[in-house]
């Protein structure tokens, strides 16, 4: 018969590397708090025995509020399993022991895996596994998930514990409580518990824990809770002198003055250069991936054109030279041509996470989102969205906060996806050769700007709200592995090449075909014409004739078909190549209006899937639709307008 | 010997940035900005010396990193040749790297 462990711990201990090193799967991890939002599962044989692991979203304690540490705690009361191995980080262990104590409160049969052990050492931090496991009345493995040390210990632990009967460890509080406790666990007497669970449901209900209180009181259970009033702190103070005293016996040496990780933090979360430090850094970044990287995507984009010169030389059928060429190839390779970019970005971003640096940026800003009334956590999902909105949307699990998670869902597709990039780049390229990368991070500070004005705007007109505190631990800084690093490129980047060979393969056959039929080449009487020529009446204003109609309209599927469908549409009968049509069709300013209204217009059909299941409402997916559009149009139409007096 | 280290940091940070005016503006905004990471150096000076330390290693590291990305930039768009904004890059470039591994020596 199979173990079932699960993992728990706080945020950012190393829950899914720990997870990844004992399943062998590859779960994206960061160097940050909230990657987890959902349970996730994997099998390992060990032993001649099958051992089933859930990775659990981090928690700092069992009385949760956020979305994804309800996830955690849940998971616990409800689907009992084995072993729980509850994963503490070696240097942070005074706060990975209060969850502990939870943990085996619950009367669960429980692992104390310390993670980052090697890293402890390195600070000249010893740890006494003896003492620990003494005091606390669990076993104790160190690990670490990056050198893999204790991997095969922890292995070796989950299949003997699982076959020891469970250890009852009890906390002992002062007499006050251990009263309360035995008061309210005889009014619990009629609801079926074990009697740890009792013990737990008990101090949870001191706690004025709101779902534990509802639970008993469905079931019949009159308590009154007000008595128990400011108990729930002396709890957690006694919680805590406890852990003080086991870590006193536990860790033998302490750190005494400043490390590398507070230096660096002195000045990058300074007071006045962290946000500038941050600004800098951040365009660096982009002008590294749009402009250094630029001779990679040259060569991407000629090996497409060579291609597709190919093809037109030697197949003989007009039709199927023209569906490869101008379709497939044009289409597809428009796409594929901006890879170099946008694993270039998402390396910079990468090392920028694994280091531990974004946490940073969301400390920083902290301070001017609480004054838009947002936290810190939210900026967190922004900078999800720079690589999809679908994950960001997803991580909005994170707010404690109904309202302000409801703002972050509705502000959070503004920001500036991967998909959009190649559209940025291309009108870029074209139209602001010289000044492509200074254009490409103006939009993606603009994207910023509309989704933090969504924020105020929402909150303000449709909340009224106030935002929640941002508490949030840093974590240290590291040298980002390049195993990590290329998992992380791998994972944000297989999303861009799986949908260049699906969706927008998919897309430029269509686009090929309502482009080539029903005049067989002449696509100014398409089937692509006519759905463009409808759409073309509303942008006039910005002078959009119904090509780059229709290639806004299919990119509401996504946001790269916009691009496959110009290289399509534009340079379509092959006398003149597809830059010079397009440039020949609109001005440098009109096309700035195009990226201003690709930037904005409605998020692709996935986005707006993950906003109707996470908020459970349609409004929320048809106000998006229209606001966006509301948006989008106006902003256009302001740099219409505005250029038009300028230049 | 930490004044003296902020001081010749601030110089080359500050003549490089202004160096790349007619170049690229963005870019030299980024120099000021991370030039004036060893400038609130020289504030903390009378507060901490490890404080100041730390300033010297991340204004080098910040130096390090903006000045090797703009020489890459320079390389791939073939516009690179050695005139004096670039050399007072690569001095910049150095020296920050330089002045990181000295400082860091002073933190665990």
């Amino acid at each position: 018969m199979a173990i079932k462990v699960a993992l728990c711990g706080n945020p950012n201990v190393g829950k899914t590397s720990l997870f990844n090193a004992l399943t062998g799967l590859r779960q994206y991890v960061a160097n940050w708090a909230g990657v987890t939002v959902e349970v996730k599962e994997g099998v390992r044989k060990w032993q001649g025995k099958q051992i089933e692991i859930v990775d659990l979203p981090g928690t700092y304690t069992l009385t949760s509020f956020s979305l994804d540490e309800k996830v955690a705690r849940e998971y616990l009361l409800y689907k009992p399993v084995d072993v729980v191995v509850v994963i503490a980080d070696a240097l942070n262990l005074y706060q990975g022991l209060y969850l502990l104590l939870e943990v085996v409160e619950m009367g669960v049969k429980t692992i104390l895996a310390v993670n980052a052990i090697d890293e402890a050492r390195k600070k000249n931090v010893e740890l006494d596994r003896y003492e620990l496991s003494k005091h606390l009345g669990v076993s104790v493995v160190f690990t670490s998930a990056v050198t893999g040390e204790g991997i095969e210990d922890l292995l070796n632990t989950i299949v003997k514990v699982a076959s020891l009967p469970a250890t009852q460890v009890r906390v002992n509080y002062s007499e006050d409580i251990e009263k309360a406790i035995d008061e309210v666990r005889q009014s619990l007497s009629q609801i079926e518990l074990s009697e740890m669970l009792s013990r737990w449901f008990s101090l949870k209900c001191i706690e004025n824990d709101p779902e534990i209180m509802e639970f008993v009181s469905n079931r019949g259970v009159k308590i009154d809770f007000s008595v128990f009033k400011g108990m729930g702190e002396k709890i957690a103070r006694q919680k805590y002198d406890m852990i003080n005293l086991i870590l006193k016996e536990a860790v033998k040496k302490r750190e005494k003055s400043l490390n590398v990780s507070e230096a660096i933090d002195h000045v990058l979360t300074h007071k006045y250069l962290g946000i500038p430090i941050f600004l800098a850094l951040m365009y660096l970044a982009f002008n590294f991936a749009f402009s250094t990287v630029q001779p990679l995507t040259d060569a991407v984009e000629w090996l497409f054109t060579a291609a597709a010169d190919l093809i037109k030389s030697t197949i003989s059928s007009e039709m199927i030279s023209s569906l490869l060429a101008d379709g497939v190839l044009s289409g597809v390779g428009g796409v594929l041509s901006f890879v170099p970019n946008i694993f270039a970005l998402f390396l910079i971003l990468g090392v920028m996470e694994e280091s531990g640096y974004l946490p940073r940026a969301a400390f920083v800003v902290d301070r001017i989102m609480y004054s838009l009334k947002l936290s810190g956590r939210s900026f967190m999902s922004f900078l999800l969205g720079f690589g999809c909105s679908v994950p960001a949307v997803m991580s909005t699990r994170g707010i404690s906060d109904p309202k302000e998670r409801l703002v972050t869902i509705l502000s959070v597709p503004f920001i500036s996806c991967s998909a959009r990039l190649p559209v940025y780049l291309l009108l870029a390229s074209i139209f602001f050769r010289d000044n492509a990368g200074t254009v490409v991070f103006g939009m993606y500070a603009l994207s910023i700007l509309v989704s933090i004005s969504t924020a105020v705007f929402t909150n303000k007109i449709l909340f009224k709200g106030e935002p929640s505190f941002l508490i949030m631990e840093l974590p240290r800084y590291r040298f980002p592995t390049a195993k990590n690093i290329v998992l992380y490129l791998w994972n944000r980047g297989k999303h861009f090449l799986i949908k260049a060979g699906t969706i927008i393969f998919a897309a430029s056959v269509i686009i090929w075909i309502l482009s080539y039929f029903p005049a067989r080449g002449d696509v100014s009487h398409s089937f692509a014409a006519y759905i463009g020529k409808a759409v073309s009446v509303i942008m006039k204003p910005f002078g959009f004739d119904w090509r780059i109609s229709t290639a806004l309209v299919f990119g509401v599927a996504a946001k790269e078909v916009i691009v496959s469908a110009l290289s399509m549409f534009f340079g379509f009968s092959g006398t003149i190549s597809f830059a010079q049509d397009l440039s020949m069709q609109i001005s440098p300013l009109q096309a700035f209006a195009l990226l201003v209204f690709v930037m904005a217009y409605v998020p692709c059909f996935a986005t707006l899937g993950a906003i109707y299941s996470e908020t459970g409402q349609k409004r929320w997916v048809v106000f998006t639709v229209f606001y966006s559009l509301l948006v989008a149009y106006l902003l256009a139409l302001a740099v219409v307008f505005i250029g038009g007096l300028v230049l | 010997m930490k004044i003296l280290l902020l001081c010749i940091q601030i110089f080359l940070g500050f003549t490089t940035a202004l160096l790349f005016v007619g170049e690229d503006l963005l870019f030299t905004l980024c120099l000021f900005v991370f030039s004036l990471v060893p400038v609130f150096g020289l504030i903390d000076l009378k507060h901490s010396f490890l404080r100041t330390d730390a300033h010297i290693m991340v204004g080098g590291i910040l130096a390090f990193a903006a000045g090797t990305l703009k020489i890459l930039n320079l390389v791939a768009s073939t516009n690179f040749s050695l005139r004096v904004s670039v050399v007072s890059l690569f001095v910049l470039v150095l020296y920050g790297l330089l002045v990181a591994i000295v400082a860091k020596r002073s933190f665990k």
